[in-house]
C-alpha cells in the first residue's frame, strides 16, 4: 500500500474511534445506532481507498455489498427494537 | 512497512472492541458495538489477504447478525417478565487464575506456531495443483464444494436442522405479520422498494461471481435473505410456515439437490460427491442455485424465529380462541 492512501485510511479509521465514543456514550439508543452506521459507511470508505491501493476488483464488490447491508440492521432497529420502548421514553433511550 | 501503523490502529481497535462488547451493561450498547466489530473483523481480514472470509463477515458476522440480535432485543423487552439478568462481578482471585491460564496457554499456542509456520506453506500448492481439474477458478469455491463437498454438504445439512428447531419452538400455524396492519412511512416503503431487486440482483451478481472471484451461495443466500428481512419488517406476508409443498422445497432443496449431486458421481463409479472434470463446472453451480436458495429461506426464518414473526400475540390467540 503507498504511503497517501495508508494516511487517507488512517484519517477514516481515526473518525470511526471518535464515533465509537458516541456509541458508548449514547445519550439515546438512536445516537448509538447512527454512530454504528457511521462505522459502517466509514467501512465503505476505507474499502474503496483499499480497493484503489491493491488495485483489487473484489474489493469494490464488498464495498458495494457493505453498503446495502449496513440498512438492514438500522431499519431492524427502527422497525422493531427503537419502537418497541413506550413513547414516553423515547427521549431518553 | 507503510501499512504498519493502520495495521496496529486496526487491532487496537479490535481488542478494545471486543473487551467493551463483554463488559456492555445494557444489552443494545453490547449489540451495536458488536456490528461495528464486525465490519472492523472483515476489515483486518481484508488486510490478512482473505477476501471471502472478508465477505461473509460483512454480510453475516455485520448485517445478518446484527439485525437478528436487535431484533431478539426487542423481543426480550416487550416481554417484561423475562427478566434481562447479568452476572455481578466474580471475586479477584478468579481473574488471576484465569489471566494465568491464558498466558500460558498463548505463549503454548505461540511456541507450537512458531514451530508449524516456516516449514510449510499449508495446503496452499496442493489446491492450486488440482484447481484446474475443479471446474472453477476460484480456489475457496474448490475446495468448498468440490474438493471438500463433504464439509459444506453438512453445513447445509445444519442449516436445514436449525430449521426444524425454531418451528419445534414456535407454532406451526400459519400467523399473519404482526407489522402487516401498522402504519409504514413513506420515507422506509420507499427505501425498502429501491432496495430490494438491488439487493436481489447483486445476491446473483455474487452467486454467479463465485466461480471466478470471491463470492458464492453463501454470500447470495446472505443478500437475499436481507431482501426477506426488509420485507417481513415492512409488513409483507411472507409464507415462512412449511406447511406448502414449496415451502418445504425452500429450506430443503439445497441439501437435496447437493446429495443428488454426489450421487451421480456414484453412478459414474467414483466416489461420493466426486464430479470429473468435465461436468464440474455445471454442476458446482447447479448445487450454488440449490443451496443459496435454501440458505436464504434458513436465514429469513431464523430472523423471523427470533424477533418473533413466528410467535401468535396476545390479540390473534384471543381470536383463534374466540373462533374455536
Amino acid at each position: 500500500m503507498t504511503i497517501p492512501y495508508t494516511i487517507f485510511a488512517f484519517i477514516i479509521l481515526g473518525t470511526v474511534i471518535i464515533g465509537l465514543l458516541r456509541i458508548l456514550l449514547g445519550p439515546t439508543r438512536a445516537d448509538r445506532m447512527l454512530a454504528a452506521q457511521l462505522c459502517g459507511t466509514a467501512s465503505v470508505a476505507i474499502f474503496l481507498i483499499l480497493a484503489y491501493a491493491f488495485n483489487e476488483n473484489y474489493l469494490f464488490d464488498m464495498a458495494m455489498i457493505f453498503a446495502l447491508l449496513t440498512a438492514v440492521s438500522s431499519i431492524t432497529f427502527v422497525r422493531l427494537t427503537w419502537q418497541k420502548v413506550p413513547a414516553k421514553d423515547k427521549g431518553r433511550n | 512497512m507503510s501499512t504498519g501503523i493502520y495495521d496496529y490502529l486496526l487491532a487496537g481497535i479490535l481488542v478494545c472492541l471486543s473487551v467493551l462488547i463483554l463488559r456492555a451493561k445494557d444489552l443494545l450498547v453490547g449489540i451495536i458495538l458488536f456490528i461495528a466489530f464486525g465490519m472492523f473483523v472483515a476489515l483486518a481480514w481484508v488486510q490478512l489477504k482473505a477476501p471471502d472470509i472478508a465477505l461473509v463477515e460483512v454480510v453475516i458476522g455485520s448485517a445478518l447478525t446484527g439485525a437478528l440480535f436487535l431484533g431478539g432485543l426487542a423481543q426480550i423487552e416487550s416481554n417484561e417478565h423475562i427478566p434481562v439478568h447479568r452476572e455481578k462481578s466474580v471475586h479477584g482471585i478468579y481473574y488471576v487464575v484465569f489471566g494465568i491460564l491464558l498466558v500460558t496457554f498463548a505463549g503454548w499456542l505461540y511456541s507450537a506456531l512458531a514451530q508449524i509456520i516456516p516449514q510449510t506453506y499449508g495446503l496452499k500448492n496442493h489446491v492450486m495443483d488440482v484447481l484446474k481439474q475443479s471446474g472453477v477458478g476460484n480456489p475457496v469455491t474448490a475446495v468448498v464444494l468440490n474438493i471438500r463437498g463433504y464439509d459444506t454438504l453438512l453445513e447445509v445439512g445444519v442449516l436445514l436442522i436449525s430449521v426444524i428447531a425454531i418451528f419445534a419452538l414456535n407454532s406451526l400455524e400459519p400467523i399473519r405479520n404482526t407489522l402487516q396492519n401498522q402504519n409504514v412511512s413513506r420515507v422506509l416503503k420507499i427505501f425498502i422498494d429501491v432496495l430490494s431487486p438491488l439487493m436481489i440482483v447483486i445476491g446473483f451478481y455474487l452467486l454467479w461471481i463465485g466461480a471466478s472471484a470471491p463470492g458464492g451461495a453463501f454470500q447470495a443466500g446472505a443478500m437475499l435473505a436481507g431482501v426477506g428481512i426488509l420485507l417481513l419488517i415492512r409488513g409483507t406476508v411472507i409464507p415462512l410456515v412449511p406447511d406448502l409443498l414449496k415451502t418445504k422445497l425452500a429450506y430443503s432443496i439445497g441439501f437435496l439437490v447437493f446429495a443428488v449431486v454426489g450421487f451421480y458421481g456414484m453412478l459414474q463409479g467414483k466416489n461420493f460427491l466426486t464430479m470429473s472434470y468435465t461436468e464440474a463446472k455445471i454442476l458446482i453451480f447447479i448445487v450454488e442455485v440449490a443451496t443459496t436458495l435454501s440458505i436464504a429461506a434458513t436465514l429469513i426464518t431464523l430472523f423471523a424465529g427470533s424477533s418473533g414473526f413466528l410467535t401468535a400475540t396476545k390479540e390473534q390467540m384471543e381470536v383463534k380462541e374466540g373462533k374455536s
